[in-house]
């Protein structure tokens, strides 16, 4: 069941043809930038020379840097005439990186969004209720597009208002969400203060969106809400959502190769790395008009699955992202993700889903405080039960992440409120 | 049965009026408290003999405060030297383990009331019975 048969079945020979045809346009769209052909001048490169796939080699990389620098519009390729809407990131250091689109990107992104919520088994027939942020933010409107495309009926919700969120989803019959975890987190909790179960709710699909969750909480969300959850992977630059999703099968994401070439570094030596071996993914946009980018790096960390997918899609799969390289924390002299803390506090039912990772430094040493929320139906009422599973916790952390930190359970509500993006590490040392 | 209200609460400036006021506006008599702090005294556990227990479980479970209701076994004994130890000695002998125990006196009948917290409550209430102590129900010990 595909939604573009010919395309998510070609042969790799084709598809290979497909990705050099497009790349060799992008390539010229690119020199005609202020920001590219300075570029490939400065690096010494000819782009005539690009004839094969393997060249893109050669190619300099494109950073979040760069964009910056290029900000508002250095890597704008398109006729401003032609330019129907734009989106930015959301800088939280420095200028916000904006990124372009002609009608036909905008067309082209609806497709892609629609070939991939078609993937993961969403039909016409499905209601889909978007809970993200509209506006300058990818994720809302991204989706939005592609499931009206597919010819879902769609509510924009948008984020907060909880108790209006439950009446159209109950009212509605709203089969897929789109939604951050950690409101999916806090919202389930409201929807069962309200009375109900989750086989009360008609929901079967969810994509969650816009923070980085573990697997395990991937898994609570779905046993809490009762539903298939479907891993999608994608980041402003490159449009946004849409870039890699799990197909039905939920062994890895398709990447859409017809939109981009992906390639996995070593980040130390910037190396190409064969498929099946970790390292950063770097993505090439080869199908957009209005702004071209080049071997982006994306800082996430994952790799590309060799073995073909048994739905019949050709296109190549990414494993979930393991991490971003600017989200990896040194503390003590260790690399520690946010997402491997995230994994042992979700194993553990006595204490809530919102935490917060809080690293100081005393004396010279690295210290890690990690802050839960007690989960209020499972209190023992007893100090020594609190201060057991206090050890048990920082034990389980310790074999995972060799530091020592220490934990504090909090009242539930303490931490900020998980609507939108949480924040969940504070860094307070001093370099 | 009567029952402890056990509460988790961070250890903070605020956190006691907080419960305090809950069951104030409730309307709900505090017989009896006791505050034990966790390591590096950031949070701690507050145990509560009250009149109406299974109100106040309701109310601070609606407030999202981490709450339990726990059967306890209490005993009367006369406010005097030694009155505690003839009954732990009792328990001691019977091998019934005591995970946690309070009480308070009630000055007017001079009187000292005695809870333990252990695993059977049942069993441990019948042990006491036996050896002679005079066991307090549920509403006797709420309207105290």
């Amino acid at each position: 069941m595909f939604f573009q048969k010919d395309i998510e079945t070609m042969s790799r020979d084709d598809l290979k043809d497909l990705q050099l045809t497009r790349l060799t346009r992008t390539l010229a769209d690119a020199d005609g930038t202020d920001f590219y052909a300075k570029y490939f001048k400065d690096n010494k490169i000819d782009i005539k020379k690009i004839t094969t796939l393997e060249h893109i080699k050669d190619l300099p990389f494109t950073t979040k840097q760069d964009l910056r620098t290029s900000y508002p519009d250095g890597m704008v390729a398109a006729d401003k005439s032609e330019i129907v809407r734009i989106h930015a990131s959301s800088g939280t250091t420095g200028k916000s990186t904006v990124i372009f689109y002609t009608q036909e990107d905008i067309d082209n992104w609806a497709i892609q969004v629609a070939r991939a919520l078609y993937s993961t088994g969403a039909r016409k027939e499905d209601v889909f209720q978007n809970m993200m942020g509209y506006g300058l933010f990818t994720g809302g409107l991204g989706l939005h597009y592609g499931a009206e495309k597919l010819g879902c009926t769609v509510i924009p919700t948008s984020t907060g208002n909880s108790l209006k969120q439950i009446q159209m989803m109950m009212d509605f019959n709203s089969t897929m969400i789109h939604i951050t975890p950690s409101y999916a987190l806090h919202l389930i909790e409201i929807i069962k203060n309200e009375g109900y179960s989750h086989e009360d709710l008609p929901v079967k699909r969810a994509y969650f969106g816009a923070e980085p969750y573990s697997l395990e909480t991937k898994e609570k969300l779905e046993s809490l809400w009762g539903l298939k959850a479907y891993d999608c992977y994608g980041l402003s630059e490159m449009n946004g959502p849409g870039v890699a999703t799990e197909c039905e099968y939920q062994h890895g994401m398709h990447f859409t190769e017809d939109y981009y070439i992906p390639e996995i570094i070593d980040p130390e030596t910037c190396e190409q790395l064969p498929d099946g071996e970790e390292g950063e993914l770097v993505i090439t946009h080869i199908n957009r008009r209005a702004m071209p980018i080049i071997r982006y790096r994306t800082r996430d960390l994952t790799r590309i699955i060799p073995e073909p997918c048994q739905c019949g899609r050709t296109h190549r799969r990414i494993d979930r992202i393991k991490g971003r390289t600017d989200d990896m924390l040194i503390v003590g002299g260790v690399n520690v993700f946010p997402s491997q803390i995230e994994s042992v506090l979700m194993q553990i039912p006595e204490v809530g889903n919102n935490y917060q990772i809080v690293l100081t430094r005393d004396g010279g040493l690295d210290k890690m405080l990690i802050k839960v929320e007690l989960y209020s139906k499972l209190f023992s009422g007893e100090l020594n039960e609190l201060n057991r599973l206090n050890r048990h916790i920082v034990e389980k952390l310790r074999s995972l992440i060799v530091l020592n930190p220490k934990v504090e359970f909090l009242e539930p509500g303490t931490l900020p409120p998980s609507e939108g993006k949480a924040k969940r590490v504070i860094d307070t040392r001093q370099i | 049965m009567p029952k402890q209200l056990s509460l988790f609460s961070e250890n903070k400036p605020g956190r006691i009026s907080r419960i305090t006021e809950i069951l104030k506006n409730e309307n709900i008599n505090i017989k009896a408290i006791t505050i034990s702090s966790g390591p590096d005294e950031k949070y701690g556990v507050i145990k509560l003999l009250l009149d109406r227990p299974d109100d106040a479980f309701e109310a601070f479970q609606h407030n999202n405060i981490p709450s339990k209701l726990q059967s306890i076994v209490a005993i009367k004994v006369t406010d005097s030297p030694g009155g505690l130890n003839s009954a732990s000695t009792v328990l001691a002998n019977k091998g019934i383990n005591v995970k946690d125990a309070y009480g308070f006196t009630i000055r007017e009948k001079d009187l000292a009331v005695f809870v333990f917290q252990v695993d059977d409550v049942h069993e441990t209430e019948s042990i006491l019975k036996e050896a002679g102590f005079d066991t307090v129900g549920d509403k006797e010990l709420y309207y105290i």
